[in-house]
Order: structure tokens, then sequence, then C-alpha cells
């Protein structure tokens, strides 16, 4: 009796010890895709053909202000902006 | 010059140049330096010279065309420009510019037929492949940059010309506004108007510019008529038709000329809904109504009363 409640024991170690092991390499293996970029197994030419939906979805720059807003000036202007 | 340095004049890319150098004796490199870059853009976008990229990029029946650096780049601004607009911008309005009548350079257009519109092919469908340089378009699809290769060429010829030069450089292309290095003191004093060939005296507001870029697009110039139909040259790609007139004219600053033509010219197209746009934009921007009724946003300066 105490020889096969000891089996069990050991059994059940062994099947937590596995479930740990296959989850742990699992989420190691999530850490290492993120942290490491890899290219994909396509030819070159295709993995850096970019459509232009692709292209929007790369970057999220807008469009920017100018750093210093314009003011009123009483000077005698040196150029015009109109439409051409 | 008003004590803001030397300028040179002259015409490229369909339009007037002007090149201001805040020390004078710095001016001729600055012109040259400006002159070769829009060579090369003219070379690159220009939808007028069958030998440019652009044009054999639309000649190449959808297969893939090896391009420079530089059409990289001008695909690159004008996809971005479509991209921040929802479409208001589209580089593939070319066929419904050839369609509408506007299929040669301006000066060459006669009124022609009947008007017909078709809208744009769809910016979605460029292929740009910027590692080795090549773009392709589908069979049918026509490219043209004129939304952004202008002030495109305004800010890289603004830079290029500052680089290594003491003072400040301001490059105007039709009136498309880019500057670089030290701005004047009282920065550049730019005249905003309806038309950029308009005298420095005629209706607008006289500004005070010290950084970035500043464009303005007006539905005023570039008409042209179509059996019983006047038509402007800012086209809304969603219809292929001229914008619907609500703003005559938009004038945008902006962190640089692109920034600023992209916000100007969607503007147009934007029409009632453009003020909300810019403002949650922060570009400070001069919106001016078919009635002549101005709307400023963003911060742009209210004018001081001018002298009678």
């Amino acid at each position: 009796m105490a020889r096969d409640a000891g089996l069990r024991r050991i059994s059940a170690v062994t099947r937590w010890l596995t479930v740990g092991i296959v989850g742990l390499s699992g989420a190691l293996a999530l850490i290492a895709s993120q942290a490491f970029h890899g290219r994909t197994a396509s030819n070159a030419s295709a993995a850096s053909s970019l459509s232009a939906a692709q292209t929007s979805s790369a970057a999220s720059d807008g469009l920017s202000p100018a750093t210093v807003t314009p003011t009123p000036t009483p000077a005698a202007p040196v150029v015009v902006s109109g439409g051409s | 010059m008003n004590g803001v340095g030397a300028s040179a004049r002259w015409r490229a890319l369909g339009t007037s140049v002007v090149v201001i150098a805040t020390q004078p004796r710095e001016l001729t490199d600055a012109a040259a330096t400006v002159r070769e870059v829009l060579d090369q853009v003219d070379h690159a976008c220009s939808r007028f010279r069958d030998d440019s990229e652009l044009c054999r990029v639309n000649a190449a029946g959808g297969s893939r065309v090896p391009v420079s650096r530089l059409f990289v780049r001008a695909t690159r601004c004008a996809l971005r420009a479509a991209r921040l607009t929802d479409g208001d911008l589209d580089p593939t309005i070319g066929s419904s510019l050839r369609v509408a009548g506007y299929d040669r350079d301006f000066a060459a257009i006669r009124a022609g037929g009947p008007v017909r519109f078709a809208r744009a092919g769809g910016w979605q469908r460029i292929e740009l492949d910027d590692a080795h340089s090549t773009v392709r378009v589908p069979a049918g699809i026509e490219l043209d940059y004129g939304a952004t290769a202008k002030a495109l060429a305004a800010d890289v010829a603004a830079a290029t010309a500052a680089e290594g030069l003491a003072g400040g450089v301001l490059v105007s292309l039709g009136g498309d506004i880019a500057t670089a290095g030290a701005a004047p003191a009282d920065g550049w004093a730019v005249r905003v108007t309806d038309d950029h060939s308009s005298q420095a005296t005629d209706e607008g507001q006289t500004i005070a510019l010290r950084s970035g870029g500043l464009a303005t697009s007006s539905t005023t110039v570039r008409r042209w008529r179509r059996g019983d139909s006047e038509l402007h040259h800012i086209l809304d790609p969603h219809t292929g038709a001229p914008a619907d007139d609500c703003w005559r004219t938009v004038s945008v600053a902006a962190a640089c000329c692109v920034d600023a033509n992209i916000a100007s010219t969607a503007a147009i197209v934007r029409g009632e809904r453009a003020p909300d746009w810019l403002d949650g934009l922060g570009l400070p921007a001069r919106l001016i109504a078919l009635d002549g009724t101005v709307t400023l946003v963003a911060g742009w300066p209210v004018p001081d009363p001018e002298p009678s």
C-alpha cells in the first residue's frame, strides 16, 4: 500500500513538473520572440516591399506646428505667399 | 531687401522661385544649391516631361520601376500626405487631372470639350519598395505629386542651401515657403494673400515667420474652362471634381513647408470641417471664405491695423 501511494505521488509530481516545464518553455519562447525581431522566411524582396497600406500603419507621425508661431509685423514684406 | 539680406528670383517647376539669404555674400552659393535641387526634383517628379521618373512609372503598365532615392522620398511624402488627410490628398489623382483637362503645363491649357470627372485611383494601391528603390502602380493609375513635390522641393532646397552657411535661407516656390538656418532678428516678413504673384500692397496680411514653413492654397488661381464649367486645380480625390468652393484661400504655418502645404490643400478639400481639423492639429491657419470673411485658427496672429 505504501509503495503504491509513493508511486502515485511520484507520478503526480512528474505530471506537474512536465506541465510546469512546458509552460515555462512557452513563456520563455514568447519573451524571446518579442525581444529579438527576426526576418521571415520569405524572400527579401517580398519582405521589404511595403504597400501603401502597410506603410500607413508603420509610422504615426502627424502634421507638426512650427516651433515659433508667426506674429504680426509692421515690416515691409520680403516675399508673398499665395496660391500658385 | 529691407535689411534682411539679398535675394535671387527666377522661374522653375512652372512657377516663380525666390531665394533670400540673410548674409548677402552667401546668396550666390545658396541660389546655386537651390537651382540644383529644383532641377533634380523636376527630373524626378514632373508630370509634364516625358523623361521624368514619375512619367516612367505612369507609363510602365503595372511593372515595377527602379527609381532614385529622391523619387522614393517624394513617394513617401505623397503617401504620408494621403494617410494624414484620409485621402483628401491622393497622389493617384493624375488621371483625374488629365480627364478634367489639366493635362499639360498650365500655361498651355486651352478650353476643351465637355467636362468629365474621374475619382483618384487610390493611394493604397501604390507599391513602394524603399529598400530596393522601386515603385509600382497598377496599369491605368497615374501618379501626380503636385500636392507635395513643390513643398518638398522647398524644404530640401532650403535645408541643403543653409548647410555650412553662417546665415539663414528662405526659399519660396510659388508662395510655398521653407526656411532654414538663423532667421532675421525680426523674422521673415511674409505677405499672405490670394495669389503669390500679387503685389505686397494687395489685400492680405503681413506676418513674421521665424521658423518652419508656410504654404497657401487657393482656388483663385489656375482656373480654366471646360464646356460650360469653370474649373480649378484643387480636385477632391474622392470625386475627381474640383473641391467645393467653401474657402477661396487657406494659409497654414507649420514645422516645414510640406506639412504646411498638406494642411492648406486638404483644408480646401475639407471645406467647412477644415477650421476644427486645423485647430485640433494646432496648426496656425488663415482661411478666407468666398465672400472674403477671414477665419483665424490655432494662434494665427490677429492682424494689426494697417496704415491707410
